[in-house]
This record gives C-alpha cells, structure tokens and sequence, in this order.
C-alpha cells in the first residue's frame, strides 16, 4: 500500500551521470578540426541516427539502446552547433550586425536548450498498465466527490456532463456530482449593468432546477475570486470525499473513468493526482481549417497527451491540466486548495505538491471528451492565457531552483515552461533573414562548408530526433506551423507577464461557440503585414543574389530560410479562414454494430459511421430499401452494459449504398440518458480515435504536404478580400 | 686623304675601345612577369618596364631593338609609339598602317642609365581618324612583342675607391651583377669553417643578388711551393715573389667573376694574405682588396682582381665575421674592411625576414613598405602588394582577415569605373565608383576569411577601372584627367592568430618560402649533407637560394661532408648514385642508389598525364602500385626527391638531390636555382636536365603535417582533421558507453517505477 520506493536515489544518479555525458561529450566535440572532417564525421553521426531511429521503431530488446543512441548523437550535434556557434560565428563588422547576431545566437540557444531538456524529459515514455477496481471491496474504495466548475457555459453543455457524471460506475453512496457555478455569484447577481444581473439570476434558476431533476448538488459563492480556482477552492469545505475529480463544464467523462483512475490513489498514499488526457471531440482552428485535417493529423493536444505526459511521469512530473483529474482531497488541502497565484492554477498547484514530496499518475487512456476553442481568436486567448500562466510560474516559483524537486522533475517544469516562451526565438527566427536581406546585417558569420558540417547537421538531427521522439503525434512542420500562428500575439501577452507577473487575469476559454459562414479571421492582419515584408526580403535577396556575386553563397543559404518562413507563413493564411461549422456536435467516427428497427419490427442491421450526441451517420447492409421517417437504433451500450434502444428520425437515406443520416429523437430523461452513455460514455471509442490519427510520416512527405497546401490559401485570401472589398463598394454605392 | 684615313682610324680606335667594355643583350620579357606579348590598346595607354643596373657599372652604349605589330586601321602620323628611359624621351616611332610588322632600333643614351632600377616606358597614341576617334574602339591596337625585343648595353666597371659599401655593387641583380663567386678556403681549415662559415658566406652574398641567382664555386687550395716557373728566361727576385704572393695567385677567375672570397682563420691564410692585411686581423674580420696583377715579360702570371677576405683569429671569429657579412648593411661601411667586436642578435635567432607578416598582428600599408596608392586618368589600373606571410601559417576556417582600408576617389567618374579587390587572385570585394562627388572613406572595412590566405607569398590586389564621364555629345570626349583614386598607405590589414603547419612534402612551398628551413617561431638545425667534397660548390650555390627565397640569412643552415646514419630533422643530400649507400632509403618508393628503384605510382601519373595531355579520353587511369627496380644511370637529369626524413629523431623532410657525376650534379644544381627552373618547383618528385624546364614535376609520396611540436591544440587538430574516422570511433565508444550507462539507469529507474504495479 504504501509505496517507499528510493526514486532520490535513483533521480541523483541520473542527474549527475547526465552531468557527466554533457561534460565529456562537449569536450570530445570541442576537439579542433577543420570543417571537412566535421563535415564527415557529421554525416556520418546522422547515417547512425537514422539507422538508429529506425531499429529503435521495432520491438526488440535492443530498442531503448537505439533509442538512447540516437538522442545521445543527435544531442551531441546540437551541443556542437551551439560551441561553435558561440567561438567562431558571433564575429560583427559593426555594433548593429553584432546586436543581431547576437539575438539570433541567443534565439538558437533558447531553442537548443528546450530541444535537450524537451528529449531527456521524454526519452522514456512511460506506458502504465490498465488497472480497474476488480478485487478491492466496496469499503475499500474512497469516496469521491466531482466538482464541475462553470462560468458561463450553456445548460445544455453542462447537462450532458453531468449526466455522464451520474453515469460513472462507482459505487452510488460514495460519489457525488456537484456543479460550482461562478456564472451566478451574489456578486455576478448584483452587478451593476442591471441585463447581466437579470441574466445572472435566470441562469443560477435554471442550474439549480437542472441539478434538482439530475440530483447534483448546485454550488455558487459571494464573489468571483481568484477564478476557476477560487471557485473549487469554495467548495472544498462544503464537501467531504475523499478524492476529487475535476471535469470542465465541457468536459464529458466516459464511465470507466474512476475504474481506471482511482486504482492509483489507493495503491501509494503519495499519489496525490491521477491526470488523463484531455480528448477533444472537435477539431481546433488549425485541425479543420488546415485542409480539415482532424481525422487525419494528431493534434497538438495529441503530442502533449500522448508523449510529453507519459515522458514526464517517468520522472514523476506529469502535472495537472486543471480537468479530467482526480486529486486526493487531503494533500489539496496542505496547499490550501488550488494555487492561485497563477492564470495556470492547474500547473502551479501539481507544481507545489511535487515540491513537497508528493508524487503524481498519468494515465494515458482518453476517458474525457471535451470542447476544443472553434475560433482562432478563442485558440489564441486560450494559449495566451497557457503562456502567461507558465511564465508566471517561470518568473514566481523559479522551478530551476527547484526547493522541493529533484532535478529530473525540474527539468520536466523547465521543459514544459520554456516552452512557452517559444514566441521570442520564432519571431526572430522569422525576421532575422530580413536583417541580412534587407539592412544587410551580417548575422551569420560562416562559410558554406562550416555551415553545412555543422548548420545543416545540427537542423537533421533536431528533425530526426524530434520525428524519434514525437513522430507519431506530431507531423513534421505543425509544430511550426503552431507557433507562428501564435508567435505574435503571445508575444505582447508575455511582455506584459515579464513587465508584472502578477498582472494576467483569468480569462475564460470561449467555447461552443458556431461558425455559420466561412470567412477570415480578424487576426490575419498582422500575417499579411509579414508576409508582404517576407516577400519584400525575398525580392531584395533576390537581386542581392544576382547583383552581389561576392556574398551569393551567404544569400542563397538566408533566401531558403526566408523561403522556408514565407512557406509557413502562407500555411498560416489556411488556418485564418475560418471554415464554416454546421453541426452542433462534432461527429467522430464510429464502428458499432447496430440495428435500425421501424415502429412495424422490421428491423436493418448496418454498422455505424460516424456519431455525435444530436445523431449519426449508418451504413444498412441491405440495398434497395425503403425506411421510414422514424426508426429506433439499437446498439450495444458498454458502458451501460446493455443495448440500448434510441428513437431516431431519418433525415437522409441512399437505397443504393445504404447510408443513412439520422437525428436522435430524446423523447425522455431516460433516452437522453441513454444518448450520452451510448455516444460518450464508451473510452474505447476515443481510443480507436486516437490511435487512429496518431501515426507517423516521414519528414519529406509533411513538407510535400505542406508545399500542396501552402498556395491555394494565398488565393483563397485574395479572392474573399476582392468580394469583401466588392460588397463593401456595392453597399457604398447603393448609400 | 691623310685626314680622312686619320678620322677613320681614330673611330675604329674608338669603337674597339668602345668595345672593349662587358656587352649584355637581355629579352625585354625579362623584365616583365606578364605576357611576353604587351598589348597596347586604346586611344593612348603605356607600359613601363624597370631594368636594374647594378652599381659599379658604367653604361658605355646601349639601345633597344624593338619588334613592333600595329592595327592596319592606325593612320600614319598620328599613331605614334613613345619610347621613354627614366621619364626622357629617347624615340617615336611612327606606326605604318602598310607596314604593320616591323623592328625599330633606339639608342638609349648612357648618361640616362643610374644605377639600380631604370624605367623604361612604351607609351602609344593611337588614332584611326582625324577626329571623334572612339578610344574603346576594337582596331586601336599595337603590340610590342617583348622576348623578340632585344636590349643590348655595353658596361664597365666604374672607377672608384675600395670599399666594403661597393660589395652591393658587384652582387645586385642589375646587369653587370656578377652572377657567378669562387669561395677560397685554405685545405687545412678546420672543418667548422666549411661545415658553419662557407653557407653564410654563400647565403651573404646571393642575398645582395636579391632574386637573381648566384652560383657558388669552392676551392680548396694549399700553399703553392715551390713558385711556378717564369716564363722564357725570368727569374725569381724578391719584389717578385711579394708581388705573387700578395696578388690572387691561388685561383683562376674570369672576366665574369672579378671578386672572389677568400675565407679562414688569420693562421691558415697567412699564406695567401700580404702582411698587412694579416695584421689587420685582429678579431672577425672582413675586407676588401685589390689583387694586383703579376705580369713577366708581357706574360701575365696572375690577373689583377678583387677579393673579399672573411677572417679572424679562430673559426668563431670568421664564423661571427661571416655572418655580419650576411647581416649588414653595406652603405654604412665606407671603409675597405671591418672588424667586428660583438655581434647581437635577437635570440633565438628568427629565420624570417623582417617583412614577413606575423600572424596575431596588424600592419600598415606603410609598414609594409607600400607608398600611396595614386591612380590618375582614365586606364585600368592593377596594384599588388605583397604579403609575406610564414610559410606555414595555418588557421582554421573561422579565421579571419580585416582589411581596413583609407581610400577615396576624386569626382566626375564615369560610368563603369570600379574597383575590385582581389587576394590572391580571388575576388573578395568590389565596388562601383559611381559617386559623381567623389566619395572618401577611412577606415572601409573588409573582412576576408582568412583562408584565402597561404603560407608564403600573398598578394593584394586593387584593380581599379576608371571611365571618363559621358557628355552624350558625338565627337565631344571628357579628357579623364581629371580622374583621381587614391588608397593611402595608413590603411592597414589585421591579421588573425595562427598556428604554424605545413603539408609536407611540398616543393612548391620549397620554392616559394625555403620552408622547412626557413622558420617563423623557432630556430631548428639543418644540414645539407654532401656525399663527395667535390659537391660543395652546389650545396653552397643552394644554400645561397634558400636565402634569397626566405629573404633571410638562414644561420642554422649548415654544410656536412659524409652521408651518416642519423640526420638533422630537416636535411638536404646532395649525391651521386655511386656515392650513395645502396641501402639509403631502400624502403621508399623511389630509390636513386646504383639500382634505381621507381614507384608504379609515379609511372602511373607520368602516363596518365600524358594521355591527359593528349586529351586521350578513351584512356582509364592507370592504376597500379609497385615499383620497378632497374640497372641504369640518371644520364643528364638530375632528381630533386622530397620525402618525410627517416632518418630524423623527430618529424622532418629529406630533400634528395642527385645527377649521375658530381660536375653534372654542380651543373644541373645552377640549372635548379634559376628563375624559370626554380620557379617551377613542385610536388615532391622533381627530375630536370636543363634550366628551361623539369621532365617531371608531381606528387609521389604521402603527405603528412609538420609543425609546431609543443603546440598541443594545434596538433590534436590537425591529427583529428587527417584522422577524422579515429575521432569518430573515439566517440562512437564514448557514445556507446554513454548509451549503455544511460540504458542501465533508465531501466532500474523503470524498475523502480513499476516494482509495485
């Protein structure tokens, strides 16, 4: 039960042999040698990792000793790349070329340094096994209560999750559903702007009744404080259990969520959370404008879920994700509940547990279905409010102290933090060509040959690594593609964090929000400004090229690199139209077995397409048919444990290939019930999903895949601005 | 009639007296490095050669023949070939448009020739009409075809006091130089005067040569008793005997070579030297003397002549007096002879000369004895300056070089003037000159990665075009007078931190710096090891070389007679197949001993070279490894072998060089060190039997490092840059190692996590 493993020890160990390889390695790689024979032994290292990366793919038991081969030469090249850099190239004719090349050097070096801690953290991911609560008696298990925090979620999101809250297999007399409305709040009731005050009221009445008809228990308090985490913190006193979920108001759990998860809490006393992946039922901005690529292409919440997390509980540093977690009320309590000093309570508060010794679980299996923003402008304010809140954390806990964490977990934080300040390196990894292009800035002191033994090896390597690492949950570019479409409004939010750390507020994710017609993104202004400038660089580079035969070795090299940034910006311009969105719910794919049966008994069995909680999409064997505008599906429900029979309305039938649309018809609580344990409360459905998507391709195909999708956009943008630009003259007229 | 017969017979008189002076004919093209053909083209452009005269000459007559081919287009009158001598004008030579080839004689008046360099300027204007003449127009064009044009100068030795100032006299590369020098050393001298003595005395006087060759010939004489006999019936008397014995009675000389060197200790040449000059010799001693010359019954015995005598009261005296000799500067030494008490000199002694660039340094055009660079005129106009730089600079490829440069033009440039700079014929920066107010700047920046730079000989270039502007009026020309550019010499060039390597063996750095006897940071020993006493004129004619190329007296340069078992580091043999042992260097690849042993490899590129030569591209490359041992002799040829010396303690090169006879040996050693011969030194297999040109130049052996011993850093380096694939496996074990250490940590730390699952 309890667990007194000597993880100190062994944390030690690691950190000081991981000392020593960095010692050894950066004196074996300061060795002098001209660049040709770097240029060798370069190639030479990258034939290895490539050799090594692909055997560590196999299953054998030589596969981790590939795998810690490879990352440990391809660390080595970038360690090189960065010595080198810092002796021979930081040389500057005058004080502006040196200031840049000195930015650009200190860019490089920030993103090395989040590359080699980012590959220690995840050099072994960590698999647990699938535990449940078979062989622990009923008295045995803790109880629990939920908490499901809101602010100004709809009833109708918050009903399903509470639904599927009630539907959790758990023993009944040990769980309990509450509902922590921070929308209806004596101060939100009272406010002055008198609609918000009535609006306030209506929504607290309509909570309280549906909590009365669900028999959730409904929580609100005086005053917003210190947001979401205020929120839960209120409640703690007024509940009891033993253990504490935390589900977003969007957040669905499937039933098997504390089967799977509070195994872990009774089994070492020290586990102070059990965190599970966030699965998102609907694509982000970048997923369904990027070519719609949400079926196809893991997300980014895919590579943090699906490898970050299992790498950093390897290190006992997986940390909280602020919902789709169980907390143990207990060590909540030593820390006075949920951290607040922080827009990111969720981190902070693992953060100060794992600083007290406590340790923590992640159990990859996605048991929770939630909303992902729709709009880009609600992705961005989400991740500003991510990036100041880790910054926060950065600049007030100072992790790379660690008081409390031994070093692995610090790097873990580290890793997960100074990520987030990615938007600096990216912002000057796309103006800095422009420097050289355009005021000829000398930043990159180096002849060709130096640049391709050590350049050119080190950017293969972090590719090869980073594909090693992350290739099945992360297609190559997207990251990239990520970053600049958030580079320049995080930036201004990170300044403000640097500028006063105790500044950000709360600002509560927009969601559910619907796209009726597909239009442009009113953040696409400042990409257009860098692309024109982009291209202005490329222009100038151009003529640089053919007029200046003395520097043109130099030009081509900053003329593929700013080619490379116009590329990724262009892919940028198809996230920012924002793709129309007609459904209410997003329908994922599915595979079950059904049958269609008419209110006559005849009956058609199909499988299952797709499927969301408004209806489904099924392929009836039978061809040539004729069904009814009404049907019910019966279908096998596993987490109910029984077919479930659901009245549907056909809207849409093909006697040819036997596709059928269907809406659900929820003619009762009991059908409703049936809906949301039948569509969402079955884990193993967002597992096939995932594992689906989750596959990796090779480097050249993400960037032909990229080149494909980079100039239609271009187009697209130009077309929709001309008919904008048209309907605005035509209403002008018309005036 | 009487009078007529008188005047004739006084100008033959005079014309034999005349001629009774030294008649020099040199090429023109000796004088220019550039294409033997020097075209002129354009409305007005000049050429200007510099022809040395040494000092201690007096020009009697001289003229230039001067082979002409001009534009058929180029009108009569107009077209006109300036011939000017040090700035005067000395003839016009009209261009015949209907004789467009043709040969043209001017004398050059004696009293314009000055001793050292003389400029003579081959200025043309050029017109194919009366008016609006186009200077870019194609037609306006003149050769002068300089190795048909023949300068011909009658000198003689100008009268003047004996002095030790008038050695750079005799020895300069001018004409009238001497060229050849016989050095007398007493056969019972000690052997530290030939071993240590005889290469400074050689390498002292090739250097007053500067580029010009000078071949060394050594005598070893006794005392001659008793007296020769007299011609017909003369008889011995005392004047006699003392004015034989105070003449040059102990060697032969030539018109050629009137001083010769008379070298030893005061002892050992109180046989050859008069009284006088032996109670001059009081310390390290040098001097020079007029021998007087001995005639019996109109029969001359012994010619008059001139003799440097190098002495002192023992060998490290003559030794201390010879090397004064190399290092001093002739002007300050009005007297006929010094001796000198103390030499001081930097220790240790750097072997390179004071205009070699050191590395980690900045200089000054001005240091580096540049004038102001000052263009004037519409023409092209190219500038070098040399950078002497160690011959075995090496930097790695981050280095670099800053060039700071103060220059300016002056307004009203035309469209496409320019300047260009090149190093080393590589184009590293250009610019436009397009600012019609002119533009000025101090200290314009360049850097330069610093591999562009070699060890040895660097060259700067400015070529700078400059246009006269464009009125865009027909006929209306802008004279480009006015045009003005100008590189001041505070500009200066930074130079980066160097190690101090070479690739080995190398001829071509042979040639060029005298590397690996010529050495920037420290002194090292060297010997050039001679297999007969009958070489040692050629050894010395070498050594004299090696100083001139390294610009420097190379002290640590000595001779040895005998080829034994354990050499200097660095060394030079000088043999003959008989001479040397059978088993010297058997185990290489080629082996000149009685039974020559040739590499396949040096077989293979000979016949490879050829087809390539004969552009025989259905040839394969011959590819074979062996060598072929034969009977047979070196016939004419001589070999010049450059290999890593075996027979050092520590890393070094052996340069070989052998003919079939020691006399063939001496005359293909003057053949090397000539200026075309010499100059075509390369790889490290070298074989000649002229001075025209080798029969084979090319890289035999494999090359290896040689440098800096206690520079650790330097040589992990160059060991790690030859042997990448030893690091590489070095860290592939070290990786290895770290992979498995990492795999056991990992996995007791997974042990650990899952022990209680």
């Amino acid at each position: 039960m309890n667990n007194t493993r000597p993880t100190k020890r062994w944390f030690l160990g690691y950190s000081g042999f991981f000392l020593l390889c960095l010692c050894v390695l950066g004196a074996v790689l300061a060795a002098p040698m001209d660049a040709f024979a770097q240029l060798v032994v370069a190639f030479t290292i990258l034939a290895v990792i490539h050799f090594a990366s692909n055997e560590s793919t196999f299953f054998h038991q030589y596969r981790l000793y590939f795998r810690v081969l490879a990352v440990l030469l391809g660390l080595a090249l970038t360690v090189r790349y960065i010595l080198w850099r810092g002796f021979f190239t930081l040389n500057a004719v005058e004080w502006w070329s040196l200031a840049a090349a000195w930015v650009l050097y200190l860019a490089e070096v920030y993103a090395s340094i989040t590359h080699i801690i980012s590959c220690i953290v995840n050099i072994y991911p960590l698999s647990r096994p699938e535990r449940d609560l078979t062989g622990y008696t009923c008295a045995e298990l803790p109880s629990v209560d939920v908490f499901v925090p809101t602010y100004n979620e709809d009833a109708d999101i918050l009903e399903v999750t509470l639904r599927a809250a009630l539907q959790l297999h758990y023993p009944e007399h040990k769980l309990h559903i509450h509902l922590l409305d921070d929308g209806g709040t004596r101060q939100k009731q009272h406010q002055a702007n008198a609609l918000a005050a009535r609006k306030a009221r209506v929504r607290q009445q309509t909570l309280q009744a549906l909590c009365r008809q669900l028999g959730v228990r409904y929580h609100t308090r005086d005053e917003n404080v210190n947001a979401k985490a205020g929120n839960i913190n209120s409640a703690l006193p007024h509940t009891f259990s033993d253990l504490i979920v935390i589900l977003d108001a969007d957040h669905v759990p499937t039933a098997d969520f504390l089967e799977r998860t509070v195994p872990w809490l009774i089994d070492n006393e020290k586990v102070f959370l059990v965190q599970t992946p966030h699965f998102m039922a609907n694509p982000d901005p970048v997923e369904r404008n990027y070519f719609s690529a949400f079926t196809r292409m893991p997300s980014e919440n895919d590579m943090f879920y699906g490898t970050i997390q299992k790498g950093l509980d390897f290190w006992n540093a997986s940390f909280f994700c602020g919902s789709a977690a169980v907390l143990r009320r207990v060590h909540l309590e030593r820390v006075n509940g949920l951290s607040g000093d922080s827009v990111t309570e969720d981190a902070e508060t693992a953060y100060d547990l794992h600083a007290m010794g406590y340790e923590s679980v992640y159990v990859n299996r996605p048991m929770v279905s939630g909303l992902a923003p729709e709009t880009l402008d609600a992705f961005v304010t989400q991740r500003m409010r991510w990036a100041q809140g880790m910054t926060q954390i950065l600049l007030l806990k100072k992790p790379y102290r660690g008081a409390g964490l031994n070093w692995a977990q610090r790097l873990g934080y580290l890793s997960s933090i100074l990520f987030w300040l990615f938007p600096f390196a990216r912002i000057i990894f796309l103006l800095m060509p422009l420097t050289y292009l355009l005021f000829d800035l000398q930043i990159y002191h180096a002849s060709l040959q130096e640049i391709l033994a050590y350049t050119v090896p080190h950017v293969i390597a972090t590719y090869q690594l980073s594909t090693l690492l992350f290739g099945r949950t992360r297609w190559p570019l997207v990251s990239e593609l990520y970053e600049i479409l958030q580079c320049t409004f995080t930036l201004k939010a990170l300044l403000k964090v640097f500028r006063n750390p105790r500044a950000p507020s709360f600002v509560v994710t927009p969601k559910g929000e619907s796209l009726v017609r597909e239009y442009i993104s009113p953040l696409a202004g400042i990409f257009y400004g860098l692309i024109a400038v982009v291209i202005l660089g490329l222009i100038v580079g151009l003529h640089k090229m053919v007029s200046e035969p003395l520097t043109r070795d130099l030009t081509v090299i900053v003329l593929l690199w700013n080619t490379f940034n116009l590329l990724l910006l262009f892919s940028v311009l198809s996230v920012l139209i924002e793709q129309r969105q007609v459904r209410g719910q997003a329908r994922l794919p599915a595979h079950d077995e059904v049958t269609l049966q008419d209110p006559a008994g005849r009956a058609w069995v199909g499988s299952m397409l797709d499927l969301s909680l408004g209806g489904g999409k099924a392929k009836i064997y039978a061809r040539q048919q004729s069904l009814p505008g009404q049907v019910k599906l019966i279908g096998w429900c596993r987490s109910l444990g029984r077919n479930v029979s659901i009245p549907c309305w056909v809207l849409f039938h093909d006697p040819v290939t036997g596709v059928v649309r269907f809406s659900f018809d929820r003619t009762s609580d009991a059908v409703w019930d049936d809906v949301v344990a039948y569509t969402m409360g079955d884990s193993r459905r967002w597992k096939s999903f995932q594992r689906r998507r989750t596959r990796p391709i090779s480097y050249w195909y993400g960037m032909r895949h990229v080149l494909k999708v980079s100039f239609r956009p271009v187009l697209q943008h130009m077309a929709m601005q001309i008919k904008e630009l048209w309907q605005q003259w035509v209403i002008t007229k018309g005036k | 009639m009487q009078y007529t017969i008188g005047v004739l017979l006084a100008g033959i008189i005079f014309c034999l007296s005349a001629h009774a002076g030294n008649v020099t004919e040199r090429k023109l093209s000796d004088y220019s490095t550039e294409d033997p053909v020097l075209r002129l083209e354009g409305k007005r452009a000049d050429k200007t050669l510099s022809i040395p005269l040494a000092g201690r000459q007096q020009v009697v007559a001289s003229q230039i023949t001067l082979s002409l081919v001009s534009s058929a287009a180029l009108i009569a009158k107009r077209s006109i070939l300036n011939v000017r001598f040090n700035n005067a004008t000395i003839g016009q030579i009209q261009f015949d448009p209907q004789r467009t080839r043709s040969t043209s004689t001017v004398r050059v008046p004696a009293e314009l020739w000055r001793p050292g360099f003389n400029n003579l300027t081959l200025a043309v204007s050029q017109h194919y009409a009366n008016q609006c003449v186009d200077g870019n127009a194609p037609e306006l064009w003149s050769e002068i075809h300089l190795h048909d044009s023949i300068l011909s100068i009658e000198t003689e030795p100008a009268t003047a006091a004996l002095s030790l100032r008038a050695l750079s006299g005799w020895f300069a590369p001018g004409i009238g130089g001497q060229r050849e020098v016989n050095i007398v050393t007493p056969r019972e001298s000690n052997s530290l005067i030939t071993q240590q003595t005889l290469p400074l005395i050689a390498q002292a006087l090739a250097l007053r040569n500067q580029y010009v060759p000078l071949q060394v010939t050594h005598t070893s004489v006794t005392p001659q008793t008793p007296l020769p006999a007299l011609p017909g019936e003369a008889q011995w008397n005392d004047t006699l005997t003392q004015q034989y014995y105070n003449s040059s009675w102990y060697t032969q000389f030539s018109a050629t070579q009137p001083l010769h060197v008379l070298a030893g200790t005061k002892e050992d040449l109180a046989p050859y030297l008069s009284g006088a000059t032996q109670a001059k010799i009081t310390g390290a001693y040098i001097g020079v003397e007029a021998t007087p010359e001995v005639t019996v019954n109109n029969q001359q015995l012994v010619a008059a002549g001139i003799r440097l005598v190098v002495s002192g009261r023992d060998s490290d005296e003559v030794r201390r007096a010879a090397l004064t000799l190399a290092l001093m500067d002739d002007e300050l030494n009005p007297d006929a002879d010094i001796v000198v008490q103390r030499t001081a000199t930097e220790q240790p002694f750097s072997a390179v000369a004071a205009h070699v660039l050191r590395p980690d340094n900045t200089y000054s055009f001005a240091q580096m004895g540049q004038d102001n660079i000052v263009f004037r005129g519409e023409d092209s106009f190219t500038q070098q300056i040399a950078l002497l730089l160690p011959a075995d600079f090496y930097v790695p490829e981050s280095a670099s070089v800053r060039l700071n440069l103060d220059f300016g033009y002056g307004a009203a440039l035309g469209p496409g003037s320019m300047m260009n700079i090149l190093i080393n014929d590589e184009l590293v920066h250009g610019r436009p000159l397009d600012n019609v107010n002119g533009e000025s700047y101090r200290r314009y920046q360049l850097t330069i990665p610093a591999r562009h730079l070699q060890g040895g000989l660097n060259l700067l270039e400015f070529v700078v075009n400059m246009r006269a502007p464009l009125t865009g009026q027909p006929c209306d020309d802008v004279g480009g007078k006015h045009m003005v550019f100008q590189v001041r010499n505070t500009s200066t060039i930074d130079l980066p931190d160097a190690g101090n390597v070479a690739t080995q063996p190398s001829l071509a750095l042979f040639r060029d710096t005298g590397f690996p006897f010529a050495r920037y940071q420290q002194s090292h020993p060297a010997s050039v090891y001679l297999s007969s006493p009958e070489l040692t004129g050629a050894g010395l004619t070498l050594l004299g070389k090696l100083a001139q190329t390294a610009g420097t007296v190379l002290p640590d340069l000595t001779l040895q007679a005998g080829i034994p078992k354990q050499l200097t580091d660095n060394a030079v043999v000088l043999a003959t197949p008989e001479t040397m042992p059978d088993d010297f260097l058997s185990h290489y690849e080629a082996s000149l001993a009685s039974t020559k042993q040739w590499p396949y490899r040096l077989q293979n590129e000979l016949h490879n070279r050829i087809h390539k030569l004969t552009d025989n591209r259905r040839h394969d490359p011959l590819k074979i490894s062996g060598v072929t041992n034969q009977q047979s002799s070196l016939g004419d040829m001589a070999v010049l072998l450059a290999r890593k010396n075996p027979l050092a303690q520590s890393t070094g090169n052996l340069y070989l060089i052998a003919a079939q006879t020691p006399a063939q040996l001496t005359e293909r050693m003057n053949d090397l060190v000539s200026l075309g011969l010499w100059g075509q030194l390369a790889g490290d297999f070298f074989s000649w039997e002229d001075s025209a040109q080798p029969l084979i130049a090319m890289q035999v052996a494999p090359q290896f490092e040689l440098g800096e011993a206690d520079n650790r850093l330097l040589s992990l380096r160059l060991w790690l840059s030859n042997n990448p694939w030893y690091w590489l496996l070095g860290l592939a074990f070290l990786i290895v190692l770290c992979t498995w250490l990492a795999v056991m940590l990992l996995k007791r730390r997974n042990q650990a996590v899952t022990e209680d699952w």
